[in-house]
């Protein structure tokens, strides 16, 4: 029994030091791409790069949102609120369409249906506000 | 004329490789472009570790890039099979009972069916010591 534990535990021990060597190279030569930092436009970043919301001070009306209605440029409204989700849209895990249907309307009776008292995704869509309801 | 493989024996490869494809793309995706998936990480998660969201899933890719190649070549298979499954598990309890919640669940228990299994004759595993774990 032994025998066949011990070669399993040194495989996991060798597996974890790869994985945290990769993540440490990845880490060290990760350099935030123009996009994320355009997705980040409305963020501060401190130094240990842990993102600080900043709480914008833009207005806009719903005709205004109602303009960015395509997957290139994809604004809705959720709440009272107003947000970006243009670069969410190729990485929300329940899949592109359920933010492109968002876009340029009102997204507060989908959003509350399929995420409302659910805190990690009232957290994501946080990081996208990019003003209020006028 | 008898098939040298059945359909019986086809099933945990396909399974196998399958899982090990997911992992491998969930993987590749944290380290190609990390800063989407920060916003999935718990601040628990955080707190307990230490690091930044961007080192956290940079780690989380590697390991399932690492692990997931493991399991794509049938190396260890059991092992790997094993924390995979559980690091998917505790992924899923994260989540809650969300539409992903059940997804990845069902694909935690997938995985961990391959734990159950063991190797198949496709994996490393056999072509290393399959004989001798026969013995």
């Amino acid at each position: 029994m032994l025998s066949k534990l011990i070669p399993q535990l040194v495989f996991l021990a060798i597996g974890l030091v790869v994985t945290t060597g990769l993540a440490y190279i990845m880490n060290t030569n990760y350099v935030p791409s123009a996009q994320n930092m355009s997705n980040n436009s409305n963020t501060a970043t401190s130094t240990n790069s842990t993102p600080v919301t900043q709480t914008p001070a833009t207005t806009y009306t719903l005709a205004q949102v109602a303009t960015h209605n395509t997957p290139q440029n994809c604004w809705t409204t959720i709440n009272g609120e107003v947000y970006n989700l243009t670069l969410w849209i190729a990485n929300h895990p329940g899949g592109e369409d359920a933010i492109i249907s968002l876009c340029g309307i009102d997204g507060s009776g989908a959003f509350n249906g399929q995420h409302g008292d659910q805190p990690n995704p009232a957290k994501m869509l946080a990081s996208f506000k990019i003003g209020t309801l006028k | 004329m008898t098939p040298k493989i059945t359909m019986k024996e086809i099933a945990p490869i396909i399974l196998r490789i399958a899982i090990s494809l997911v992992f491998l793309w969930f993987g590749s995706q944290q380290l190609m472009n990390p800063q989407p998936w920060t916003r999935l990480v718990p601040d628990a998660a955080i707190a307990m570790t230490g690091l930044s969201p961007i080192a956290f899933i940079l780690f989380n890719g590697s390991f399932e890039i690492v692990f997931g190649l493991c399991l794509l070549f049938g190396f260890f298979t059991r092992a790997t099979a094993l924390v995979l499954g559980v690091h998917l598990f505790l992924i899923t309890l994260s989540l809650g009972l969300t539409a992903i919640g059940i997804r990845d669940f069902g694909l935690s228990l997938a995985t961990i069916s391959i734990f159950f299994h063991g190797m198949d004759q496709f994996s490393l595993d056999w072509r290393i010591w399959g004989r001798w774990a026969q013995n």
